[in-house]
C-alpha cells in the first residue's frame, strides 16, 4: 500500500486490459475471491498481471460468518490460498448469513443482533482470522426489514464485535443510508457511533429504489454511480475518522472504467482534503 | 422478506444466464430466465463459489418439459458447460512438438501423451456442434440446417482464450484414448479402428500445435480396453 490512504475500484473482467494498463496513480483493486476460486485459466492471469502493478484487496461473500455453523473449511482453505498467492492488503467480508444446512444463498440475510448472535459471529470471526493468519475487516449491511429479537444497535454490535474478535471494520456509507431510509434511522448518528479505530475500509456504491415501492424502500443495486446523498456522508465521515482506503463499488450495470476512475478521483479529492496536516510525505 | 429472495434468486439466474450464454442467444432471454428461476428453486448452490453452479443444468434440461420442442437444447448448455470447464481449468506447459519425434518404436508402446488440464473433446448427434459453434457470438444470419450423423468437438485453452474446434472421430478416438492414459500406440490403434483411412501425422499434428499434450509418460496399465 502506499503511505497514505486512497481511493480503489471493484475489478471487473470488461475492465482488464484498462485497468493493466491506466496511469491513474495510487490507484488499488478490489475483487470477490469467489469468482477466482478456479484452478487456472485467464481469470487469474489478469489477476496476477494486474496485482503486481497495483495494490489489491479481497472482499468475500461466501464465509457466511453470521450464520449459525462454523465458516466452509473448504472455502476458507481456498480464501487462503488466493490471499498466499495475492498478497491482498485488505481482505473483507460481510456481516451476515448466507448458508443453511448446505444450500449457499448468494445473498446477504439478516440476523438479530442478540448476545448469543455475537457470541457465534466472534467465534467465526476468530476461526476465519486463524485460518488466514491475519485480521479481517466486517462490512455492515444494507437491511431492508425490521427483524424482532435485536438487543443492541448495529453501531454497538460491530464495535464489540471488533473488541472482541479483534477484526477490523468495513464501513459501507451506502448500505447505512440504504438501511437508514428503508428502517427509519438516521445514518449520521448510527456513522457517529461506529468506533473510529476500528474502521479500515469504506465502501461507496450506488443504489436504486424498489420497483414496486419506490423511495420508501431502497436497494443496495451497486448497479448506479454514487448518490450525493451518500457522498454528503462520505464527507462527514473522513472529517471525522481521517482518510481510510475507499472503494468505488460496481457489480451491476457496469460502466466506461473511465467512469468508475472519475467516481474514484472525487473520493480521492475528498482524502485528500482530510489528511492531517502534519502528515509527512 | 421477498426483497431478499428476489434478489438471491436473481443473482443466481445471472450466473446461469452467463455460463449458459449460447442458450441464451438460441431462446431468447424471457425464456431462458423463467427456465433457469425454476432450476434455481429445485437447484439452488450448495457452494460459496459460483463458478461451476449448474453443472447438471443441461441434464435437467433435458428432462425440462417446456423445452421439448428444442430437443437440441441440452446439448448447446452441455458445450457451453465445457467451454467455462476449459476456462477455469489449471495452467500447464505444453509439450514441446519436436518431443514425439525422438520415441522408439517400442517407447511408442510404454509412452502415452497426456493431455492439458484445459481440454474437453465431446461427441454429439447431428451437427450440434457446430450449431453451437454458429451461435457463439450472436445468431447466424441465416437458417442453420441440422444434418445428419454425429460430430466431434474439442474445447481446450491456447494461451488465455478458450478454442472450439470441430474433430475428426479418428481424432476424437485418440484424444479419449490419452485421456484415460493408453500409450501412443493404443492410441492410434484406437483413431485407425475408427477410421481406416484416418493418416496419424495429420490427425496428431495440429494438436500438438495447439498445445493439447502437455507431457509423455508412461502408459497406464489397463488403459488398453478402457473407454
Amino acid at each position: 500500500m502506499t503511505h497514505r490512504p486512497t481511493a480503489g475500484v471493484s475489478l471487473k473482467p470488461q475492465h482488464y486490459s484498462e485497468a493493466l494498463t491506466t496511469s491513474a496513480a495510487d490507484l488499488w483493486f478490489e475483487v470477490h475471491p469467489e469468482n477466482y476460486m478456479c484452478d487456472g485459466g485467464p481469470r487469474l492471469a489478469w489477476l496476477e498481471a494486474i496485482r503486481d502493478k497495483h495494490p489489491l484487496s479481497l472482499h468475500g461473500v461466501g464465509l457466511s460468518l453470521a450464520a449459525d455453523e462454523e465458516p466452509s473449511p473448504g472455502h476458507l482453505a481456498s480464501l487462503k490460498q488466493l490471499a498466499d498467492r495475492f498478497e491482498p492488503f485488505i481482505i473483507s467480508e460481510h456481516l451476515a448469513w448466507s448458508q443453511r444446512a448446505g444450500v449457499y444463498r448468494p445473498d446477504l440475510l439478516p440476523f438479530p443482533r442478540s448476545r448469543h448472535a455475537l457470541d457465534r459471529i466472534v467465534t467465526n470471526v476468530s476461526r476465519a482470522q486463524d485460518v488466514l493468519g491475519r485480521r479481517i475487516l466486517i462490512e455492515n449491511p444494507s437491511l431492508y426489514v425490521a427483524l424482532n429479537g435485536h438487543e443492541m444497535s448495529e453501531p454497538e454490535f460491530l464495535g464489540e464485535l471488533s473488541r472482541r474478535s479483534g477484526c477490523g471494520l468495513l464501513v459501507d456509507v451506502n448500505n447505512v443510508h440504504v438501511s437508514a431510509n428503508n428502517l427509519g434511522f438516521s445514518a449520521e448518528a448510527y456513522l457517529d457511533a461506529i468506533p473510529a479505530a476500528a474502521i479500515g475500509e469504506i465502501h461507496l456504491a450506488g443504489h436504486a429504489p424498489d420497483e414496486n415501492l419506490g423511495a420508501k424502500l431502497l436497494i443496495d443495486t451497486h448497479g448506479e454511480p454514487v448518490a450525493e446523498a451518500v457522498w454528503t456522508l462520505y464527507r462527514l465521515l473522513v472529517r471525522r475518522i481521517g482518510p481510510k482506503p475507499t472503494l468505488i463499488e460496481r457489480d451491476d450495470n457496469i460502466p466506461a472504467f473511465s467512469d468508475l476512475i472519475g467516481e474514484r478521483d472525487i473520493a480521492e479529492g475528498i482524502l485528500a482534503a482530510y489528511q492531517p496536516a502534519l502528515a509527512h510525505g | 422478506m421477498a426483497v431478499y429472495r428476489n434478489t438471491i434468486t436473481r443473482g443466481s439466474i445471472d450466473v446461469l444466464a452467463s455460463t449458459f450464454s449460447t442458450v441464451v442467444t438460441m431462446v431468447g432471454e424471457d425464456w431462458f430466465r423463467a427456465a433457469a428461476a425454476v432450476y434455481v428453486g429445485a437447484h439452488p448452490p450448495t457452494t460459496p463459489s459460483l463458478l461451476r453452479y449448474g453443472a447438471d443444468f443441461p441434464a435437467w434440461l433435458s428432462a425440462f418439459e417446456p423445452a421439448r420442442d428444442t430437443p437440441y437444447l441440452p446439448a448447446i448448455a452441455r458445450l457451453d458447460r465445457l467451454w467455462w470447464d476449459a476456462y477455469f481449468a489449471a495452467d500447464a506447459d505444453a509439450l514441446d512438438p519436436q518431443a514425439l519425434s525422438v520415441l522408439s518404436a517400442e517407447d511408442l508402446e510404454n509412452t502415452g501423451l497426456r493431455l492439458h488440464p484445459s481440454v474437453r473433446i465431446a461427441e454429439f448427434d447431428h451437427n450440434l456442434a457446430s450449431l453451437w459453434q454458429a451461435h457463439r457470438q450472436d445468431a447466424p444470419s441465416r437458417e442453420f440446417g441440422i444434418a445428419e450423423g454425429t460430430e466431434c468437438i474439442l474445447i481446450a485453452r491456447s494461451g488465455l482464450e478458450v478454442e472450439g474446434t470441430i474433430i475428426t472421430p479418428a481424432s476424437h478416438a485418440f484424444l479419449a484414448a490419452c485421456r484415460v492414459g493408453a500409450s501412443v500406440m493404443t492410441a492410434a490403434d484406437r483413431a485407425v479402428a475408427t477410421d481406416p483411412t484416418a493418416s496419424l501425422p495429420d490427425l496428431i499434428r495440429p494438436l500438438l500445435v495447439a498445445g493439447v499434450f502437455t507431457h509423455l509418460a508412461a502408459a497406464r496399465p489397463g488403459s488398453e480396453h478402457d473407454d
